[in-house]
């Protein structure tokens, strides 16, 4: 892929490629100076972006958390207009994924539609210089104006790390400003220091070996760019290895032929050029280090994050904090939401019956009554929940937990073959699994890749949380919210397990690969910060309100429409029997004998049908069905004084037997967890895989698992004596 | 309500929702900000 780019870059000249101009937020404006925050993962270049364009972008104490560039605007200390990108994270431009694609092609200028930066602002965590300073490196070698942040200066100095700033100006020949982001300490100096006109290329380069300086610029001259720019880009090439030449050879043979004469003279001379530069690099960040850098002596106490780590990374402490720390995410859920949901339950139930009792007898007043209100009010009321959980997910976040979660996670994932770079799709399939798939391209291995893409739709997303809650209710109505949280927990446990057991048979099976290491870098931890966990909350709050508004909403007026035509040719038939002959009632006869032995009625395929859809419409759905069936049982209005967990566990089949059994409440439990129900999954599947048979193999295999997992539960619990 | 306004607005919402759901914008989900559907869109 980064071949694939490297190649267009040459067919264009540096001219833009159509396609990348419409998803730019800010399109880079004429007469602005363009600016690069550049740097390492998690070093704090958003923290930097935001705090000088006044934007919200999204920042975790966590690597990998820009995966692409944001475009925001600034004014300098003098007002002159500045463009500023900031780029995700990456050790190196010898890129390695797609998103450490994105960085480099911004700072060469093969970026479709935007120019190569006039200034580069290297951000570096003061704490760790010595592997920052690689980046810093190769950043220099692009002979463009450039200003070193020292980031996080505070907490440096407080492990005991005294830098001599002036000493690193020498040595690097740019002005190295420092700064703590967190808190906007430093950044006049900083918009000082970038508002220099006087501001030139760095005064020094990296060394080079003489015969590398030498080949770089010869082939430097093959190349139909700017000086600049082919420096750079010969620099890049000559240190590709065979398989990537192979690939651009295809494109571009003269420019392949050129670099691999190059390649072969220095090889010739027993230099490999990438080993060489590497080393120089380093001998060079050495020396740096030992006249820059006062590190304390290893006598001194272990620092907060070492001491914290021996808990929270024990092989045992570890899972005791990360369990401990789940069940009290989901106790939250179950409480502290209650108050709150009662509000939007009273204010749903109130407009129902303030509609019903001031419209007259009509499809429109049935329309917002039976369909409307229950339809999106019903999924509307928990809100509070999706807000406490990304709370929590939001602190821990901030906090710097996450990668200890990973690194947690990765002695599993080891275990049944998935990479440890799966983590993070898969942990993004919390949320939901479609930016979770996505995510899985950063995988290497294609088989890797595939087994995470085919099991992230079994970690419990969002959308499952309504029907979660909802069955928990009906199974366990009276009981104390730590059993309630456990139940989840459960349920959140049993999605987990069952994407590492899918992932061990794919693994072993069809989908066989060779094992490979994680190397994962653990941040220090941060305090979190509410107004970073607030920005958090927002987004997904209205995500989920403009969900509701719309898709919902439409889902719900359709749901409704099903539900209450055809109307029965004779007008006297009860309204349970005029609901069982509407297109609904048929819908769900239809696919009666495939979930009968779930011990499901026809009423429950018609919330499963629809959940195909979106996953909360389940709840939507029962809404719906039970409000309108429930007008002529306990006459109108009755119901809209009842939850809609009342009106469920009070229905009864035709013999008189409860439909909701505890066995049917944790068989549909167990289905919601297992099935793939998302149109949205599909299509993305289809995309990334770039095929059919990925996503059809995937919902033939889940929608497998749902119905055996749920059949099992429900038989094998008859035979146990259960009902 | 007279009935044949009452058939005529519930019939639109109908297809409004119907036109709506069929043709809306296909957006990646619930817990999606987009930066990915871009990352794939650059990286291509």
């Amino acid at each position: 892929m980064n071949v694939a780019h490297q190649v267009e870059r040459f067919r264009h000249n540096g001219h833009s490629h159509s396609h990348a101009q419409a998803h730019h937020s800010t399109g880079p404006g004429k007469g602005h100076r363009h600016v690069a925050i550049a740097g390492n993962p998690n070093c704090g270049k958003s923290t930097l972006f935001n705090l000088l364009t006044g934007l919200r972008q999204k920042v975790g104490n966590y690597p990998g958390v820009t995966v692409e560039r944001k475009v925001g605007r600034f004014y300098g200390l003098h007002g002159e207009p500045m463009v500023l990108f900031d780029l995700p994270g990456s050790y190196s431009l010898q890129v390695r994924s797609p998103d450490e694609a994105v960085s480099r092609d911004v700072l060469l200028g093969r970026e479709a539609g935007t120019p190569q930066p006039d200034l580069v602002i290297a951000v570096v965590d003061a704490s760790n210089l010595e592997r920052n300073l690689y980046l810093v490196a190769q950043l220099l070698d692009l002979n463009l104006p450039m200003v070193v942040v020292l980031n996080m200066f505070d907490m440096a100095e407080r492990s005991g790390i005294r830098l001599d700033v002036a000493a690193l100006e020498e040595e690097l020949g740019v002005p190295v400003i420092p700064v703590v982001a967190t808190e906007g300490r430093g950044i006049i100096e900083l918009k000082t220091a970038i508002s220099k006109a006087t501001l030139t290329p760095p005064l020094k380069r990296p060394p080079m070996p003489e015969a590398i300086d030498a080949e770089v610029r010869t082939l430097a001259q093959t190349l139909p760019l700017s000086p600049n720019q082919a420096f750079s880009e010969a620099l890049l090439l000559l240190t590709l290895h065979d398989r990537a030449l192979e690939d651009l050879a295809a494109h571009r043979a003269t420019v392949v032929a050129g670099v691999t004469a190059a390649q072969n003279r220095l090889k010739a001379e027993g230099m490999d050029p990438l080993c060489v530069l590497v080393e120089a690099r380093y001998e060079w960040i050495n020396r740096i280090c030992q006249r820059a850098v006062v590190k304390p002596s290893r006598g001194g106490s272990p620092s907060l994050t070492d001491r914290l780590d021996r808990v929270l990374i024990h092989r045992v402490w570890g899972w005791v904090f990360f369990i401990g720390a789940m069940t009290l995410m989901f106790l939250s859920i179950f409480t502290l939401a209650q108050i709150p949901m009662d509000w939007i339950d009273s204010g749903v139930h109130a407009l129902a019956s303030w509609l019903g009792g001031h419209l007259p007898e009509s499809h429109v007043r049935s329309l917002l009554v039976d369909g409307i209100i229950p339809g999106v009010g019903g999924v509307l009321i928990f809100l509070p929940q999706i807000m406490i959980l990304y709370f929590f997910l939001g602190l821990l976040e901030d906090s710097g937990y996450m990668a200890r979660a990973a690194f947690l996670m990765d002695r599993v994932m080891s275990i049944v073959g998935l990479h440890g770079k799966s983590f993070i799709p898969l942990l993004s399939s919390f949320a939901c699994a479609i930016p979770g798939v996505m995510a899985a391209r950063t995988v290497e291995n294609r088989n890797d890749r595939i087994a995470t893409i085919l099991v992230a739709p079994l970690m419990s997303c969002s959308a499952r949380i309504p029907v979660y809650t909802l069955m928990i209710s009906v199974l366990l109505p009276r009981t104390a919210p730590l059993t309630k949280a456990a139940m989840m927990l459960a349920l959140y446990g049993l999605g987990v397990v069952a994407a590492f057991s899918l992932a061990f048979v794919l693994k072993r099976t069809f989908l066989k690969s060779d094992a490979s290491m994680l190397l994962l870098e653990l941040p220090p931890y941060r305090k979190p910060s509410l107004r970073n966990v607030g920005v958090c909350m927002k987004e997904r709050a209205g995500l989920f309100v403009t969900r509701a508004g719309t898709v919902i909403l439409a889902l719900s007026v359709l749901l409704w429409a099903l539900v209450s035509f055809p109307k029965p040719a004779d007008p006297s038939v009860s309204r349970g029997e005029a609901m069982a002959q509407s297109f609904a009632g048929q819908m769900g006869r239809g696919i009666e004998p495939i979930i009968k032995p779930l011990g499901y009625d026809w009423k429950i395929g018609v919330g499963l049908i629809s959940s195909f859809a979106a996953r909360e419409v389940f709840v939507g759905t029962m809404g719906i069905v039970y409000n309108v069936e429930g007008d002529e049982k306990a006459g109108d209005d009755a119901t809209k004084g009842g939850t809609l967990r009342d009106t469920m566990s009070a229905e009864t089949r035709p013999d008189g037997t409860p439909v909701f059994t505890p066995l049917v409440c944790l068989g549909l439990m167990v289905f919601y967890v297992l099935a793939m129900q998302c149109i949205g999954t599909l299509a993305v599947v289809r995309r990334e895989t770039n095929s059919w048979r990925w996503p059809l193999i995937q919902i033939a295999l889940l929608s497998t698992l749902a119905w055996v997992g749920a059949f099992a539960v429900y038989q094998g619990g008859r035979l146990l004596g259960f009902h | 309500m007279n009935p044949i306004l009452d058939q005529i607005l519930v019939g639109a919402v109908i297809a409004v929702a119907l036109v709506y759901f069929i043709f809306r914008k296909k957006k990646c989900g619930a817990g999606c900000d987009c930066t990915t559907a871009r990352l794939k869109r650059n990286v291509k």
